[in-house]
């Protein structure tokens, strides 16, 4: 298949903006900290706080053509079943690795294409948030292709939220499985569970690796995939992160930085909040996604999301690494 | 009473119809203000952009 291209990119030039600009999302998300600390929540809230880039997300949230903001009525309604009762016969778990090896195949029976499971560490929960239980089930399910090439316009918005929207109730299902086993479980459905970041989460269970722009990439579908997750108290065996050789591409390739039409890409990693890792410029790139209703344009141009090119690209990088 | 089948079936007891009827509330805000306040807003950011002026998002 061809590369993607973006699909008559708008400019980078906005009919909307900030009467009274507030404090630079880069600094709020710690661009340049070089010490370790909770990332804060900025953009996209969950609940009744008002956050600092408020007034952008609910001008975002009308601007939204409807077909888009229909599904994440749906995802809103469906959600409300992302917790509940816990069975009172708990079921004994001798063997976390066996308990997991049951609890991914349930994911894959809902509809779940990538399953991993992590701890939740303190850098995967916002600054002032908490979680519930210690582990989570980290799922991704992959976005039809032919929508998303129609990215940055509505119909590849459409085609996100539809992904949204239904992996939430993927986790929703699962979730339910695990209380029904006496295990109290929380689904987190995007893209408003701001309690938890999802990529630390994906990345550590192994689903794969943080990208130049800023989205996970995955053997599998590259970033063309969304991410949702179910906490609990479940013993089960974590899963490792993986190495698929992301960055000895992504340290060569420039395709998500020249196709960024807000330019939002840095071509190196960034140090924020004492981590040295790919980081996208958010006072560039959330106005253009604003006015895209979720641009996507990198995630699609990215090499790693033309079908079926993950495995050998990874074995052709991993290869080239061990000949030095 | 709250009963469980495997596969995580819940029966509807009054904790979760009052859940239903908060999410439904806060839907059907959501819904009457999009095509409202949301139809204000929308229509305002056009005019703006046809203009090539701002719409602050700031100030309602």
């Amino acid at each position: 298949m061809a590369r993607i291209k973006p699909d008559n990119p708008p400019p980078a030039e906005y009919a909307f903006g900030y009467r009274r600009p507030p404090r630079s999302g880069n600094d709020i998300n710690g661009l340049g900290v070089t010490k370790p600390a909770p990332a804060q929540p900025v953009f996209h809230s969950a609940g009744n706080a008002r956050l600092e880039w408020q007034a952008l997300d609910d001008f975002f949230g009308v601007i939204n053509p409807w077909p888009v903001v229909r599904h994440v009525i749906a995802n809103a309604w469906q959600l409300r079943k992302r917790n509940g009762p816990v069975n009172r016969r708990r079921r004994a778990v001798d063997d976390p690795a066996a308990m997991a090896v049951e609890v991914k195949a349930a994911a894959r029976e809902f509809g779940a294409e990538l399953v991993g499971v992590a701890e939740v560490t303190p850098e995967a929960v916002f600054a002032g948030r908490s979680a519930p239980h210690g582990n989570a089930i980290c799922i991704g399910l992959s976005m039809d292709l032919k929508e998303m090439r129609h990215a940055p316009q509505p119909r590849a918005a459409v085609e996100v939220m539809r992904v949204y929207r239904q992996i939430s109730r993927i986790a929703i299902r699962l979730a339910a499985r695990i209380r029904s086993w006496g295990w109290p479980a929380k689904a987190y459905g995007n893209p408003n569970s701001t309690d938890i970041l999802h990529i630390p989460l994906a990345v550590n269970a192994g689903l794969g690796q943080l990208g130049k722009h800023g989205s996970m990439i995955s053997k599998e579908y590259g970033s063309n995939f969304r991410l949702a997750a179910v906490l609990t108290d479940l013993p089960l065996a974590f899963d490792e992160p993986v190495d698929i050789g992301v960055d000895d591409l992504c340290f060569g390739c420039r395709r998500c930085v020249i196709d960024c039409p807000a330019d939002a890409i840095f071509d190196v990693k960034q140090m924020v909040r004492g981590v040295e890792k790919w980081y996208v410029d958010f006072d560039k790139c959330i106005p253009y996604f604003v006015k895209t209703y979720g641009c996507a344009i990198c995630i699609e141009v990215c090499p790693w999301s033309r079908p079926g090119r993950g495995g050998s690209l990874s074995r052709t990088l991993l290869a080239k690494r061990k000949m030095g | 009473m709250r009963t469980f089948d495997e596969g995580g079936g819940e029966r509807a007891d009054s904790g979760s119809l009052k859940r239903d009827f908060k999410t439904l509330r806060r839907i059907l805000l959501m819904i009457l203000g999009y095509w409202t306040h949301g139809r204000r807003v929308r229509e305002a950011y056009r005019k703006h952009e046809a203009a090539g002026t701002t719409y602050w998002v700031d100030e309602r």
